[in-house]
């Protein structure tokens, strides 16, 4: 039970269990999102381990801030804990662990991603189609529920591994297996 | 037989114990097993539930983070490949299900799977594990798996089957071997009682166990040898006691009923032989004979011969005899020169007769005895029963009687007594018969001879001086006349009246001379003592109490004894005479000179006089030498200081030739006859008065 009541999941659990309900509010659905992307974490594996702090950059003012504020002290990958830091286009990047695109920003996307291309720094997305456009992860609603897709490719690249259990999960893998 | 049924034998309670035994051992060693078996299942189940558990939690880890419920179902309908499975469940916090898996609807519902379960949790119906699915340390999930049991019994089952079919075997195979343990320790055992039983059965001590089996056993069978041995030796030695005390018993037997000198039947058997013929002749209605031989003059034959040739003597005629007869005709001797023949088969008075005549001629034939030709006859007297005799007193009697007939009719003949022809007491059985009563009838009387001084003349034509009296008893017998001393003192004698007739006469005496010592104040008297009259100590005492009651001073009574009494030279004899010599009689001894009295030991008896027997007197008026032994008896008296006195004085030439040799004192019909009362108190008053010299 103490594990239980351990923050993340707690946390997680709650909003999962949220999730059974055929339709939700767009609140709900954004929390989900910023779960999605905590999971993520959960399930990629760094080149080097990351280390403290945890850092979660956001690009730009995003409609998912608050929630995402919510993961900020949470702890990730064996204790790490999250930092999140709003990043505007042309700061520096590479110190990000991972970059959050929201479907808002997606005009800047273009040129971060050329400027993050090779850098171990994970990049997920809510945006259609964005992972086709390099983005490593892209979150997607289908039939009311959430899914995803990965861009492999682009991943291997920056010589960042997800868990197969993970990609097992996913609705499309690019450049997959 | 009932003990045997009640207290089992050795062998089967070995063999029941072992059994019981084994089945114990076998039954916890198939128990142990089973359980060894099931702990080790349950150890292997939880293990290989774990493992599975283990990677279904992995696995689900992603699906349960992102609740995909196809997912978990998918991961959870994995365990399709292992069959036990019942149902398996992952919860997601909060108790929402997210995956199930149930291969069977009909599964038995033991376990409800709960969201809150933790760990390990095992039932009969089934075994329930619950594991957390773990995200990077973190719990995000539960896992719960049901394994159903049936797999684990059927296995256990097998193990048990396998152990119970094993220790059955076993179980089975140690029937054979605990009998034979059992025979082996008791089989030894079995063998000793069958032994012992036979011992006791058959009563043969030479029996043996044999050895075996174990040391215990061994020293059991050594022991009981050793004791078998012992009772062997114990029975050899009883039995070789049996049979020596049988043959002492014959020899006993012998001796009882044998005669040792002619090997003939004795006296005792004769007894028993004559009862048992008149017996057999009363039962029967048959008869017998009885035949006495007593051999003639058989003393002299001895005496010529010695014992040994007379012994050799009646071996001979025992001989004759028996070679006369017949073997049933039973030959005895009774003792001394007396035989007797039981004739026993209803022989008439004229066979009995030939058979006397017979045994009167053979017994007469001339003996050959060392080198040496003797000669002795039989008298021989017979009966028959019951033709002459009532009963066996009677048959014994008038055989008797016609033996002694028969040795009257002059010897080496025979006589048959007849019936009718009682005879007559003859004289010694009447004396015998009559003596008891004539001492109160008063058939007794005194006579006194007178003792005189010897004159210096020898006596022709003076009157002697008496100087006292010798009692001598007489019996006036009513009708056998007078009746001398020497035969009917022997018969007292022998029947015991001479201790009160002795008494008699020494009262009497010792009256008379009281009487006449009023006349004649130094007048002493004489009395013959029987040896019988020393025998007791009591009628010793009395002739002191009849001495001390007459008042007689001592020395005025004196008493005879014969010579043959002082052979005997006991303590006893010595104390008593001695007795008698301080109650105040004087002792002499009669007939000197005749006995065989050794002169050593003369001295050593209290004796007051001697006196010279008559036949040395006699013949002091013959032969050249005729007064040797008067003058030793003279001489002897001299040197022991006693009176001697001559008795039998008959001439004057005697009295002189005593008187000459120093013999003072005499009696004798030269003097006087013995004297009636009347007459000796005349002769007193008649014959003065003389001091006796010393």
């Amino acid at each position: 039970m103490s594990l239980l009541r351990q923050t993340s999941a707690v946390w997680l659990a709650v909003l999962l269990s949220m999730t059974a309900g055929p339709a939700f509010a767009q609140a709900d659905e954004r929390a989900l999102k910023a779960a999605y992307l905590f999971n993520f974490i959960q399930f990629t594996q760094w080149p080097v381990p990351p280390e403290e702090p945890f850092r979660l950059c956001v690009l730009g003012r995003t409609p998912l801030d608050e929630q995402l504020a919510r993961l900020e002290g949470k702890q990730v990958l064996n204790g790490l804990r999250i930092t999140v830091r709003h990043v505007g286009p042309r700061e520096v990047l590479s110190d990000c662990h991972v970059l959050y695109v929201d479907d808002s920003q997606r005009a800047s996307a273009d040129e971060v991603l050329t400027r993050l291309a090779g850098t171990a720094v994970l990049t997920i997305t809510d945006g259609d189609g964005l992972a086709d456009k390099g983005v490593m992860i892209e979150i997607h609603k289908r039939d009311t529920r959430l899914g995803f897709e990965v861009n492999l490719k682009v991943a291997r690249r920056a010589n960042l591994n997800f868990s197969a259990r993970m990609l097992k999960l996913a609705s499309y893998v690019a450049g997959g297996l | 037989m009932r003990a045997r049924a009640r207290n089992r034998s050795i062998q089967r309670q070995i063999t029941s114990l072992g059994l019981a035994l084994t089945g114990l051992v076998l039954t916890v060693f198939a128990l142990g097993m089973v359980a060894h078996e099931f702990a080790n299942r349950r150890q292997a189940l939880e293990a290989s539930m774990t493992t599975e558990a283990e990677i279904i939690a992995a696995n689900s880890a992603a699906a349960v983070t992102f609740g995909n419920e196809t997912e978990a179902n998918e991961i959870l309908a994995s365990l399709a490949a292992s069959p036990d499975v019942l149902q398996a469940r992952i919860f997601v916090p909060g108790g929402r299900v997210l995956g199930s898996y149930a291969p069977q609807a009909t599964s038995a519902d033991c376990h409800r799977l709960s969201p809150d379960g933790r760990g390990w949790n095992l039932r009969w119906c089934g075994a329930v594990l619950y594991r957390p699915v773990l995200l990077h340390g973190d719990t995000v999930g539960t896992l719960a798996m049901e394994v159903g049991l049936a797999s684990t019994y059927r296995a256990l089952a097998g193990t048990l089957a396998f152990s119970v079919l094993a220790a059955a075997l076993a179980f089975g195979l140690s029937i054979p071997l605990w009998r034979r343990v059992a025979a082996r320790v008791a089989g030894p055992l079995t063998r000793l009682v069958d032994i012992t039983e036979r011992v006791s059965r058959e009563q043969d001590f030479r029996l043996r166990a044999s050895a075996g089996g174990s040391r215990e056993v061994d020293a059991l069978a050594r022991s009981f040898n050793q004791m078998m041995a012992q009772l062997q030796q114990r029975d050899e030695r009883l039995n070789h006691e049996l049979s020596q005390r049988r043959q002492a018993e014959v020899r006993l037997n012998d001796l009882a009923y044998f005669d040792n000198v002619t090997g003939l039947h004795n006296r005792h058997y004769f007894r028993e032989r004559i009862d048992a013929a008149v017996d057999r002749a009363v039962r029967d209605g048959g008869g017998c004979a009885l035949i006495y031989i007593d051999l003639d003059g058989f003393k002299q034959i001895n005496d010529t011969l010695g014992h040994d040739g007379g012994d050799e003597m009646l071996r001979e005629v025992g001989r004759r005899l028996t070679d006369t007869l017949r073997r049933s005709d039973g030959v005895c001797r009774l003792g001394g020169d007396e035989f007797a023949v039981i004739i026993d088969d209803n022989s008439q008075t004229a066979q009995v007769e030939a058979v006397a005549a017979k045994l009167v001629e053979v017994v007469a034939a001339p003996y050959r005895l060392g080198g040496r030709t003797a000669y002795v006859s039989a008298s021989i007297g017979a009966c028959l029963y019951p033709d002459d005799a009532d009963d066996r007193e009677s048959l014994m009697r008038h055989a008797d009687g016609a033996m002694y007939r028969a040795k009257q009719g002059g010897k080496n003949t025979y006589c048959l007594h007849h019936a009718g022809e009682e005879e007559p007491p003859s004289r010694h059985q009447q004396i015998e018969q009559t003596l008891r009563s004539a001492l109160d009838a008063g058939q007794f009387h005194l006579a006194f001879q007178p003792q005189v001084a010897i004159p210096p003349d020898g006596g022709a034509g003076q009157r002697a001086t008496v100087l006292g009296f010798e009692a001598l008893l007489r019996w006036q017998h009513p009708t056998l006349g007078p009746v001398g001393p020497g035969e009917f003192v022997p018969i007292a004698e022998a029947n015991g009246m001479i201790v009160p007739l002795g008494e008699w006469v020494l009262r009497e005496s010792c009256e008379r001379l009281v009487h006449w010592r009023k006349a004649r104040p130094a007048l002493r008297m004489s009395v013959n003592l029987s040896a019988r009259q020393l025998a007791s100590v009591d009628a010793v005492e009395r002739l002191c109490q009849v001495l001390g009651s007459s008042g007689l001073p001592p020395g005025a009574v004196e008493l005879e004894l014969t010579e043959t009494l002082l052979v005997d030279r006991s303590d006893t004899m010595l104390a008593r005479l001695h007795h008698l010599r301080k109650a105040g009689f004087g002792l002499a001894i009669d007939d000197f000179g005749t006995g065989y009295s050794s002169l050593a030991y003369l001295d050593s008896f209290p004796i007051t006089t001697l006196k010279i027997d008559r036949a040395f007197v006699n013949n002091l008026s013959g032969a050249a030498h005729g007064d040797a032994i008067a003058r030793a008896i003279v001489a002897i008296g001299d040197a022991l200081e006693v009176e001697v006195i001559a008795e039998g004085i008959e001439t004057p030439a005697q009295a002189a030739a005593l008187r000459a040799m120093g013999c003072r004192l005499g009696q004798g019909y030269l003097f006087a006859p013995p004297l009636s009362d009347a007459e000796a108190a005349r002769w007193i008053g008649a014959v003065a008065t003389a001091s006796l010299a010393a």
